[in-house]
């Protein structure tokens, strides 16, 4: 039986890999009593795939885990909540109906993302980027006049590292990529609302293309924006949080 | 000892978040592993303190063990600390950041206790960085009451006086009673309002504790040792090991951390035995851990499968320095191999000896995909083995490889050592001359498949060894290890088909044998190369040669007095205010022994009379002179095969 799980990746989870969380979610389900389907051949390995691998530093809230199992299985989520860590909860689970239903990551398309900068009250000074963005560029007006001349290009051209050939990189044209790209003004998050955080706390409502077929991350469509802007862009200071996957219809994937 | 209440004891998550973000491989520094314990109120806080990087020490099966009986105690919270990576350091020192510890993120400066896991020489510079880190004094003598006590144990500890400067008091031996103990007596003095210096005596009264602050060298006027002298009354002259005699009261780990990330042995394991009977004269384990303890058959079987239900690993793995040792050996495999089928676990089993069982184990859990066999002749002739009492024969590890390759490896791995006592050019030669034997067996046998054989012999510098029959013997100068690389390279240059040799710069062993073997007067080198920029010693990529000769000379000891030096056996040695049971008379006659290539058989087959039996009796068979009917048996076949 193949079932599909929402589950959200949050606080320090956020710094271990997709591998790591793959290797996570196995042992999860060992615990748990479920008994993973293997694949056939030399190297059996369990089938269980995510929708789209979240990288490394990045949170997810609403992310995607197919699995099949030996049988049929009950209360999967309380049964797999109590086996993870914090960080790490399964929201639904629901059996895929068709033994043949299409995997997540072969139907996804789009992701939303809200990113931010991040600060702490470690580094008491804003860094420069910060301070530019907020100081020079950063009025509501010039903001969306920026921002509509840069979406409003025809064309975006990228240089985009392959992953399977990492030293040559391909020119992208990523505007077809990019469905939605908002800014926020000011955080509604209140894990940001510090005093010293307050200011700097400005970022972005993205929807970019995902998935095998088109693929857009967060990074390389704000690298191009600020690149428009003419502002150097600290991509460690950015705070992203993948909100929800969905198909070509727009549906999220459960 | 009390500690300022004002200053923040812990760090702000927000504060390491923003680090996170720079460095590789964040899940380093993050905790809340799967069965990690946080105790947000403790009595006593322990640090246990591994110098080396979260993979390494992860991987470490005493920690698992002692983290786990530590925390048992309701009073205690036992938390973790590593050695931060180059770019992690950079980081935290860039913004101020000092040591904390996984679990609640303590500073390590607020710990009551800070305990490290001596594994290895190489990792001493780390120590030294951990407490720089951490903000602490490095010596001994500058610490205060305001600071945590800083212990060490391991068995490196076996040889105390190299690093004697850095540290409070020394626990010697199986950590399980011993460290319980310490925190007892620390709680009993913190009750009673004492200082450290009061505290440090009531240690020092502890069996299998050593306090080197209470012991002073003594020399003569040749600059050798003569003994160490206890500075208060009532303190014993030596320092005996503590020792656990029956493992199944220790039923641990039972729920290990299950790390996030992955680590260098990412898998349950679990201890067969502690010790090891056989006696090779170079290897440090098989002397100090004896005598052989075996944990119960039925204990492990249960130990091991309550371990895969709790962490949801898909590979066990059996711990001892010998696996075919085990007395139960075939019984017990036979049971985890049926628990393997059931839970889809795979069994690895590392040391197994190549004999007909073995093979049919590593069949059937290899049964698709063949990894290595690795073989540890150690040394290239059969002279040369009788020397350091290998009892691997060529014979044996042919008719193990035909076997090997019948079944269908193809992929050996031999290991030896080059600066061993007595050794001649004849015996470098046999190196290669076994490897030029293997390849024609390999063709013999392979046939067409002959090209997809893959030999790798691993060559290492002998490093001599406190509290072996070896540690009087002088290591080879670096000069003519070089050398007798330089020969090995010639023969194998003739060698066809896919035989690669694998060696180092003899440079880090160099390192390791001063700082294996030195006297107090070490510790200067040590602090004056971590000065000059040393850490990650035993990583080849962060060690720098130069930088321990450099500090060697800044220090101005004489480095290479006890590494180099031809040490007499009438001479008071370093390590000898430590106890490990085995008798400096048997180590001695060992040495000889091995001069005249002369083996000692495995103790199982009779007592040896190592003297270790004074402290506890083990497997070998109950006390008694050896006899020459004893001598005259075969010795038990050999090699190995590290699945």
């Amino acid at each position: 039986m193949k079932y599909r799980l929402r589950f959200s990746k949050t606080g320090r989870l956020r710094y271990i890999s997709h591998l790591d969380l793959m290797r996570l979610f196995t042992r999860a389900f060992r615990r748990a009593g479920v008994q993973l389907r293997y694949s056939e051949g030399f190297n059996p390995h369990p089938r269980i795939s995510c929708a789209q691998p979240l990288s490394l530093g990045a949170e997810g809230v609403s992310e995607y885990l197919d699995i099949e199992v030996v049988g049929v299985e009950n209360n999967l989520v309380d049964r797999l909540n109590a086996e993870l860590p914090e960080g790490l909860r399964v929201a639904q689970a629901a059996g895929l109906p068709a033994e043949n239903a299409s995997r997540a990551a072969a139907i996804v398309r789009w992701a939303d993302y809200e990113v931010r900068f991040m600060r702490s009250s470690l580094n008491a000074c804003p860094s420069a980027i910060e301070e530019r963005v907020v100081r020079e560029k950063w009025t509501p007006s010039e903001k969306t006049k920026a921002l509509t001349e840069f979406l409003a290009q025809g064309e975006i051209w990228v240089d985009k590292k392959s992953k399977k050939r990492r030293q040559t990189a391909q020119r992208t044209n990523i505007r077809p990529l990019i469905d939605r790209f908002e800014i926020l003004y000011h955080s509604e998050n209140t894990e940001y609302h510090n005093e010293d955080t307050v200011a700097a706390a400005c970022g972005f409502r993205l929807r970019l293309a995902t998935g095998s077929a088109a693929h857009l991350s967060p990074i390389l469509a704000l690298q191009a924006y600020f690149k428009y802007l003419g502002i150097p862009l600290d991509e460690s200071s950015l705070n992203i949080t993948r909100l929800n996957l969905y198909d070509w219809q727009m549906r999220p994937l459960l | 000892m009390t500690k300022q209440t004002d200053e923040k004891k812990t760090i702000e998550w927000a504060a390491l978040e923003t680090l996170l973000a720079k460095v590789e491989k964040p899940g380093r520094y993050i905790g809340g592993e799967y069965q990690a314990i946080i105790k947000e109120k403790a009595d006593v806080r322990f640090g246990f303190a591994f110098p080396d990087q979260y993979e390494i020490g992860m991987s470490s099966l005493g920690l698992q063990i002692l983290y786990e009986i530590l925390n048992q105690q309701a009073d205690i919270a036992c938390e973790r600390l590593f050695a931060p990576a180059p770019d992690m350091e950079e980081e935290m020192r860039r913004v101020g950041l000092p040591l904390f510890t996984l679990e609640t993120r303590t500073k390590a400066a607020a710990l009551d206790l800070l305990g490290f896991s001596l594994q290895y020489e190489l990792s001493y510079t780390n120590v030294l960085n951990m407490l720089d880190l951490a903000g602490l004094p490095l010596l001994a003598v500058e610490r205060g009451d305001e600071h945590p006590l800083i212990l060490a144990g391991g068995p490196c500890v076996f040889n105390p006086e190299p690093v004697a400067d850095f540290f409070d008091c020394f626990a010697i031996g199986d950590g399980e009673e011993i460290l319980l103990d310490l925190i007892a007596a620390y709680k009993e003095s913190r009750q009673l309002g004492e200082g450290r210096a009061e505290l440090l005596h009531r240690l020092a009264k502890i069996s299998g504790l050593y306090v080197p602050s209470l012991y002073e060298p003594v020399y003569l006027d040749n600059g050798r040792l003569q003994g160490h002298r206890p500075l208060v009354p009532g303190l014993p002259a030596q320092i005996k090991k503590r020792l656990v005699m029956d493992l199944d009261q220790f039923k641990h780990p039972q729920n290990p951390i299950v790390p996030f990330i992955e680590t260098v042995h990412d898998r349950a394991v679990v201890e067969l035995f502690r010790g090891c009977t056989r006696g090779c004269r170079f290897c440090q384990a098989g002397m100090i851990y004896r005598p052989v303890r075996e944990r119960s058959s039925d204990g492990i079987f249960d130990l091991a499968s309550e371990l895969i239900d709790c962490s949801g690993y898909d590979e066990l793995s059996l711990l001892s320095l010998a696996t075919n040792d085990y007395s139960d050996i075939e019984n017990l495999i036979d049971r985890l191999m049926k628990l393997g089928r059931q839970r889809q676990v795979a069994l690895s089993l590392p040391s197994l000896r190549l004999d007909a069982f073995s093979f049919k184990v590593l069949d059937e859990i290899q049964k698709y995909k063949k990894t290595g066999l690795t073989f540890a002749p150690e040394a290239g002739t059969q002279r040369l083995r009788d020397v350091i009492n290998k009892t691997i024969t060529e014979e044996d590890i042919y008719g193990g490889l035909e076997q090997a390759f019948q079944l269908g490896w193809t992929t050996v791995k031999l290991y030896f050592m080059i600066g061993l006592p007595t050794e001649e050019d004849d015996d470098i030669d046999g190196i290669a001359a076994m490897a030029a034997n293997i390849v024609k067996l390999g063709r013999q046998v392979l046939g067409k498949n002959f090209g997809r054989m893959n030999l790798t012999v691993s060559v290492s510098h002998f490093v001599p060894k406190p509290h072996t029959p070896f540690q009087w013997f002088p290591q080879n100068h670096r000069a003519l290890l070089i050398k007798k690389i330089e020969r090995l390279q010639e023969a194998f240059r003739t060698l066809r088909g896919g035989v690669r040799l694998q060696y180092h710069d003899p440079a880090q062993s160099h390192i390791e044998a001063i700082l294996a073997k030195g006297g107090r007067e070490t510790s200067a080198i040590i602090l004056q190369a971590w000065k000059n920029g040393a850490r990650f010693d035993s990583w080849r990529e962060y060690f720098d040669y130069d930088r321990w000769l450099q500090a060697a000379s800044d220090s101005g000891v004489d480095s290479d007095f006890y590494a180099l030096r031809d040490l007499s056996t009438a001479e008071y040695l370093p390590w000898e205010i430590i106890d490990t049971g085995v008798d400096k008379e048997y180590l001695a006659a060992e040495w000889e022994k091995a001069g005249r290539a002369e083996w000692t058989p495995d103790c199982r087959q009779g007592c040896t009379a190592c003297g270790v039996n004074r402290l506890g009796f083990g497997v070998c068979p109950s006390y008694s002179k050896p006899t020459t009917a004893m001598a005259a048996q075969t010795p038990l076949k050999e090699g190995r095969a590290d699945v």
